[in-house]
């Protein structure tokens, strides 16, 4: 196994593939962290922006309401690679404590496989719900719903990539589960 | 056939451990081949159950309560609770009571609430004199008095399930939350004087008017949130946002604890959390839609109506249902996949909606505090450094306070109802 071999032998070409890995995955992490706090702060203006016309303006904008729901969805799905990535999904915990490291890595391993299988297996359709949209425009900001459609696409896809990302980072046993800690 | 694959398949993964967002997708996958339907109803389902402008204030709400908590504003809750009851026997246990009732007013959720007044009032406790075990207890028991006084997350989702406003069940809440609170101080009153607890000196005025003066901030977001909304100044989006703003200049500079060099932390922590939740919530949408497809909830009002059609016993019935899948399950993930469910059964029996979904919220929370999956018992746990099972063998005193307020709501319905009526 490439774990095995790191050990081994450190500063070995797997150990410096596993290096850059590790680095690749940190700057997609810190891109996705990007994205999903400036939806955030986006709908944190767009909602300001709502109040404060509706008080101020003889009529407020009928297009903020719709923005903000989308930009929440992009928010969701942008963070559901790290997600992933920082094992935030809440689960039942009963026995894994009492897993040895061994045990424990092949359950981590196991449960990755679940959950990108299931993702990578939902993709397609996710994909082919987004084609509708094609045909659909939203009532206030009139752009095609494929955009709002397409971020089931994102989430699927997201959690897939991290999920397999996460084996492999494992099995380099460079699992150091996120950016910020 | 098929709904006992649904059923099978998630209960295998949900003990096995995998991410309960995936037992459901998972299991409604296995569901939805056997049943011969499109995939692309997963797809569809979940971006349906996430597409919603009231789950938007999620996200606020979780903002302004991280934002609040940054700063100092856990000591100036715990002083100000402290300066009001210390006096009292077993002062301390008051006061973490009251730190968590002022606490639930800034965050939606029993966990925070555990993490922030456990970490500073658990040794605080022990160092006094308290048994380590009571004060584990008191502190996890008592933060499930969060999700009930407003905001709570939970209730909005309640809210969001059954099409009620988010305002009225943010104020079905505030009378529970109370009396929760009020029975857990005697509670700790009563155990404080059997085991000679001390008490601490009385606070002067003054010294109760300098902390309140901290505290203060944590009361007015409250204030701010409930009457912008139920005054109709703000949707509970917008009055999620004006706290995280009002939050913002507070823990910058009053309590000058957010810095430019832990805010982004702070933001993508809130980011996360709210986007886990809600991915949980799409998903669920989509399990649910499958068991109201498969007629389930007609089923399950039936049989329950087969076993008695006396109110008094199918609200028992509810309760004992809810109790137990709240000692199993996440409570976000029972709530969306239980509320409709039983709700048929509730209306069926006339019961107001709004008193079904404090009712659902309260059985859920408890759950929190027992084993097996206690939330706040791993988290008083981890602070603490006791077993789950010393803190379980201390809590059974309030839990058996917090299964008599459920009782009060669940059979007098002007405990939940009344606030609401009174505004509208």
């Amino acid at each position: 196994m490439a774990g095995s071999q790191t050990e081994k032998y450190p500063g070995s070409h797997v150990g410096r593939v596993g290096y850059y890995i590790q680095m690749l995955v940190k700057l997609l992490d810190g891109i996705f962290a990007v994205l999903a706090v400036s939806a955030l702060l986006a709908i944190a203006v767009v909602v300001i922006i709502q109040i404060v016309s509706r008080f101020l303006l003889p009529t407020s904008p009928i297009w903020t309401e719709e923005l903000s729901r989308y930009l929440f969805i992009y928010l969701i799905v942008m963070s559901s690679g790290l997600i992933v990535r920082k094992n935030l999904h809440v689960r039942l915990e009963l026995f894994q404590s009492a897993l040895s490291p061994f045990w424990g890595k092949v359950y981590d391993i196991f449960c990755h496989l679940m959950v990108g299988g299931f993702a990578l297996y939902i993709l397609p359709y996710s994909i082919k719900y987004a084609q509708i949209g094609r045909w659909q425009t939203s009532p206030a900001l009139e752009v095609p719903m494929y955009w709002s459609f397409l971020s089931v696409c994102f989430f699927f896809a997201l959690t897939a990539f991290y999920s397999f990302v996460c084996i492999v980072l494992l099995f380099l046993e460079r699992d150091d589960q996120g950016v910020l800690r | 056939m098929e709904i006992f694959l649904l059923f099978g398949t998630f209960f295998l993964l949900l003990f096995i451990g995998v991410p309960i967002v995936f037992c459901l997708g998972i299991a409604s996958l296995t569901y939805l081949s056997m049943a011969g339907i499109s995939f692309t109803i997963v797809p569809q389902r979940l971006y349906a159950g996430m597409d919603s402008f009231v789950l938007l204030c999620i996200p606020g709400f979780i903002l302004a309560g991280n934002l609040m908590n940054s700063g100092k504003i856990t000591d100036y809750i715990i002083r100000f609770s402290n300066a009001l009851l210390g006096h009292i026997r077993g002062g301390l246990g008051l006061a973490n009571v009251g730190g968590s009732m002022i606490f639930g007013g800034i965050s939606g959720t029993a966990v925070a609430d555990t993490a922030s007044i456990g970490a500073v009032m658990i040794p605080g406790m022990a160092r006094s004199g308290y048994d380590k075990s009571f004060a584990a207890a008191v502190t996890a028991a008592s933060s499930t008095i969060g999700p009930i006084i407003p905001p709570s997350v939970p209730m909005i989702i309640a809210g969001s399930l059954s099409g009620i406003s988010v305002g009225k069940m943010f104020l079905a809440g505030v009378v529970p939350g109370f009396l929760l609170g009020l029975g857990m101080m005697v509670t700790a009153y009563v155990i404080s004087v059997k085991r000679q607890y001390p008490r601490e000196k009385r606070a002067t005025l003054k010294e109760i008017f300098i902390v309140g003066r901290g505290a203060i901030w944590a009361l007015l977001m409250t204030f701010i949130i409930l009457y912008g909304i139920i005054g109709g100044l703000f949707t509970p989006t917008e009055a999620s946002i004006v706290a995280s703003l009002y939050a913002f200049a507070v823990g910058m500079f009053v309590y000058k604890g957010i810095t430019w060099s832990n805010l982004p932390k702070l933001l993508l922590d809130t980011v996360l959390s709210s986007a886990s939740l809600l991915l949980l919530v799409g998903m669920a949408n989509l399990f649910g839609w499958i068991l109201t497809s498969e007629k389930i909830p007609q089923m399950l009002a039936e049989a329950i109506f087969a076993v008695s059609e006396n109110p008094f016993i199918v609200i028992l019935v509810v309760n004992i249902v809810l109790l137990i899948v709240g000692g199993f399950m996440e409570t976000i993930a029972a709530l969306i996949i239980l509320f409709p469910t039983l709700l048929k059964v509730a209306e069926g029996i006339g019961m107001d909606p709004v008193q079904f979904g404090v009712m659902a919220v309260l059985n859920l929370i408890i759950g929190l505090t027992t084993p097996p999956v206690g939330v706040c018992l791993f988290v008083a746990s981890g602070i603490s450094g006791l077993s789950m099972t010393a803190i379980v063998r201390a809590i059974w005193p309030f839990l058996i306070c917090n299964i008599l307020v459920l009782l009060l709501v669940s059979y007098i319905p002007a405990i939940s109802l009344w606030l609401p009526s009174l505004l509208g």
